[in-house]
């Protein structure tokens, strides 16, 4: 097990590599000068070519790609073009913003998604299941900036019970209506994996043996049905996670909320590169992150998935 | 009925920004967020009334002399930074040195380069700009190249303002980086870079960048308290979304989107709330004056008589907004009120035929991404059509807008120009004298020898009548030669909380220093 997360942790080296390069030549093609963002409507030529100097963009570009490439080994993407603050820490402070989001929508999103997927296979063709699985073409079709209006609506205009947006110094208060709304799209998608998934389970021979040897019916379902039927959940919800880390940008719009995507975001309008190419990096880190962290939660819930590993890793 | 945050604490005011500031340091201030914030941290030696008008600051009087060569200013002796200390003309001078000095990157270097000697300073060929004196503490004398009419309005804006250099630390230069490293002597906010002293009459107490930031008064400052213990700016980019602050009354003042005007304007009990402003704003249809047939002034002539204006600004501006014939705003000096191009398309096919296009040609049109944009630009397409000029609309955002139409790349564009000073120069001059040619402001590329020399002697004349008289001479001409298809300048409204009292909505977006505005708010906090 160690071996096997030791060679996927050395095969993020070249991963990375790849993906900033990428990410380099990418923000180089785009149309729009970083050096305009930063000037304001009205501006002279000489102050253009000052800043491009001190910016480095004179310089070849295999000269900028060395001197970010060489950056990018010590973990310094250098600084903003537009705050001129370092680009790591500032992306960084933005991290708890999105975490507390992402964690709460994940909660809402495993709890409320596994819970109507299991309901809904549980009474399978029952009024349960129809209700469920019509709520979750909903949620899967509602549009973000839909719902997170209409909640706001709901919700803080006309029942006044919850704040519109922002952070609010972090009171949990603030976090439910984002929450939910980013939570939406992932948690109708995780009941139908989850229903299907469970379905497909119940149907296998080591069900029947346990409701043969007499298991009590709630002891089949979560202790051995569902424990079965995650594997296909798993993938979801991980992938899940690591969009809601990186890409909640419409969610964070709607509701003022400082984190991550809207900091991205506002870097690319801007042409900020440095804080594009620090944040491109990051979710990249966090998808192969939480990547790992899927095959290793494969292994605990399919323990056939380990000894596989395993045979694999005993044969180099 | 109960509120979703408990609005409001008497004392703190709530205002909404759209885009985050993203530093606040007057030397690098460009957008309207920046230069709201640094406007109430920072004194200059003048600075904007909520009318528009030149009001004392860090100076308590000043002179000027010498046929408007030279400024002199007495500093007002009870001006203090936020540490106590006071405001030295030296302080003054460091100022202006930081944004001028070779190695500083500040973007608005422009701002200060009509002083004498501003520019050997800044290309480092002077060790102090020559137009700058402090004879004592007390007395600044600017000397400027020659005349500059609207200077006064220069010195209130960001650029000029006064920041404790010395608290700066060795390094007195001003690069991008060294900002943010140096210590400021003030006590650094929650999240904030360290960013130079001020002697506003606020002080920042908290920033959470895309959150929030929260301003203190400045003890020291003379004006005595405001009445507000507290201002908090939120940034809340989606306008649904500040509206619906307000709405549950956690958000003390809101500009109203244009969408939502007709509905607030409706509400009996909201029309009293409400404050409107012309904007210091013209929009327009930039034509590029150097390419294909645009170059001809029958085409653009003919461009603006296709399109009827005065329709557009009636359904789409929802008649909140002045049809304009020249660029400058109404309520400035220099503009008149003459007729427009008459909306006349057969007139208009007849100067194409003339000009040598009888069946039209294509026209690629570039605008940002906006309501209004979308708006305006597809009526346009469907007027031009109507004379053979089949348009493309290409949409952009911000960056590569600025830059191809700037560099002169397209064709024509939907822009707008806010004013940075209510005087008819800070439209004329940028927008069509030729040396501002691209990104200077004149993105039509216009140019013309008269209209050059005559803005040039507009600058100089300090008789307010003459000058009016020359504005008015330049804006004319400017319209006959239509180097834009002319369309409106615009008008805004804010409605502010019923708890609120002494607001202004400024003419000038420096001009409000919240320092009359006091707040009771009542038992109930919504807005409804």
């Amino acid at each position: 097990m160690i071996a096997y997360i030791v060679r996927r942790l050395l095969l993020f080296v070249p991963i990375l590599l790849g993906v900033a390069t990428v990410t380099f030549f990418l923000v180089y093609v785009l149309p729009g000068d970083p050096v305009l963002s930063m000037v304001g409507e009205r501006y002279d030529e000489a102050t253009i070519q000052d800043l491009r100097r001190e910016m480095r963009l004179d310089d070849p570009l295999y000269v900028q790609y060395a001197h970010f490439i060489g950056g990018l080994a010590r973990l310094d993407f250098g600084k903003s073009y537009v705050t001129g603050e370092p680009v790591a820490p500032t992306l960084l402070k933005r991290l708890p913003y999105t975490l507390r989001l992402a964690v709460f929508a994940m909660l809402i999103s495993v709890v409320v998604g596994i819970g109507a997927g299991v309901l809904a296979a549980w009474r399978w063709r029952t009024a349960a299941d129809y209700l469920t699985m019509g709520t979750t073409v909903l949620g899967i079709s509602m549009p973000v900036f839909w719902l997170g209006a209409l909640l706001i609506f709901v919700f803080s205009m006309k029942l006044g019970i919850l704040p519109p947006s922002g952070y609010g110094g972090g009171s949990l208060r603030y976090a439910v209506l984002p929450a939910v709304t980013l939570a939406q799209a992932s948690t109708a998608y995780v009941a139908r994996m989850t229903r299907s998934s469970m379905l497909d389970v119940v149907g296998e021979h080591y069900i029947q043996t346990a409701r043969a040897k007499g298991v009590s019916e709630l002891r089949v379902v979560f202790g051995h049905a569902l424990r079965n039927a995650l594997l296909p959940v798993i993938t979801v919800v991980g992938a899940d996670f690591g969009s809601f880390l990186t890409g909640a940008v419409l969610t964070e719009s709607i509701f003022a909320w400082p984190g991550i995507g809207r900091f991205t975001l506002d870097a690319i309008l801007k042409r900020d590169v440095p804080t594009i190419q620090g944040a491109v990096f990051f979710m990249a880190v966090v998808f192969m992150v939480i990547n790992l962290l899927v095959d290793l939660a494969y292994a605990w819930a399919d323990p056939r998935i380990r000894l596989q590993r395993g045979a694999a890793e005993a044969g180099g | 009925m109960g509120c979703a945050r408990t609005p409001t604490e008497s004392g703190a005011l709530f205002v909404a920004l759209e885009t985050s500031p993203n530093r606040l340091d007057p030397a690098f201030a460009v957008d309207v967020a920046e230069g709201q914030m640094c406007s109430l941290l920072y004194q200059g030696l003048v600075r904007f009334s909520p009318r528009g008008e030149i009001v004392a600051d860090a100076a308590k009087s000043w002179t000027i002399e010498n046929g408007g060569t030279r400024y002199v200013f007495r500093m007002d002796a009870r001006s203090r930074f936020s540490d106590g200390s006071r405001v030295l003309a030296r302080d003054v001078r460091s100022s202006l040195e930081r944004v001028l000095a070779p190695e500083s990157l500040s973007p608005r270097k422009w701002v200060l380069d009509r002083i004498r000697g501003a520019s050997a300073f800044s290309s480092g060929r002077a060790d102090s700009i020559e137009g700058v004196a402090t004879p004592d503490d007390s007395t600044v004398t600017i000397e400027l190249e020659k005349p500059f009419r609207p200077f006064l309005q220069l010195l209130a804006m960001p650029a000029a303002y006064i920041v404790k250099v010395a608290a700066l630390g060795a390094e007195k230069a001003l690069s991008r980086g060294a900002a943010t490293r140096e210590e400021t002597g003030e006590k650094r906010a929650g999240g904030a870079e360290a960013r130079p002293l001020g002697s506003g009459r606020w002080v920042l107490s908290k920033w959470e960048r895309g959150d929030f930031l929260e301003l203190v008064p400045n003890p020291f400052h003379p004006g005595g308290d405001p009445a507000l213990d507290r201002l908090v700016f939120r940034v809340i980019p989606e306008a649904f979304t500040r509206i619906a602050e307000f709405e549950s009354g956690t958000l003390d003042i809101l500009r109203i989107p244009h969408a939502e005007l007709e509905r607030f304007l409706g509400d009996n009990a909201r029309r009293r709330l409400i404050q409107s402003q012309p904007e210091l704003r013209v929009t327009y249809i930039g034509l590029n004056n150097r390419k294909g047939p645009l170059a001809d002034v029958r085409v653009r002539r003919a461009l603006n008589m296709a399109v009827d204006v005065e329709r557009i600004v009636g359904v789409l501006a929802g008649g909140h907004a002045t049809r304009s014939a020249g660029a400058v705003p109404p309520g400035l000096p220099g503009h008149a009120a003459r007729s427009p191009y008459p909306y006349d398309p057969a007139a208009a096919r007849t100067l194409l035929r003339e000009a040598g296009y009888p069946d039209g040609f294509d026209l690629e049109i570039w605008q940002r991404d906006s309501p209004e944009g979308n708006r305006v630009v597809e009526a346009v397409q469907g007027y031009l059509l109507e004379i053979g000029i089949r348009v493309r609309i290409v949409k952009r955002e911000w960056s590569a807008f600025k830059e191809a139409v700037s560099r002169g790349r397209v064709d024509a564009f939907f822009l707008d120009w806010y004013g940075d000073y209510p005087e008819a120069e800070n439209f004329l001059y940028p927008l069509f004298h030729s040396s501002n040619a691209g990104g200077g402001g004149n993105r039509s590329f216009f140019s013309d020898a008269l209209v050059d020399s005559l803005i040039e002697e507009s600058q100089r004349t300090l008789d307010d009548e003459a000058c009016a008289g020359l504005y008015a001479a330049i804006d004319r001409i400017v319209f006959e030669r239509a180097p834009w298809i002319f369309l409106y300048f615009p008008t805004s409204f804010v409605i502010v909380s019923p708890d609120v009292r002494g607001y202004t909505f400024p003419v000038v977006y420096l001009g409000e220093d919240f320092s009359t505005v006091s707040k009771t708010p009542r038992a109930e906090g919504r807005h409804r």
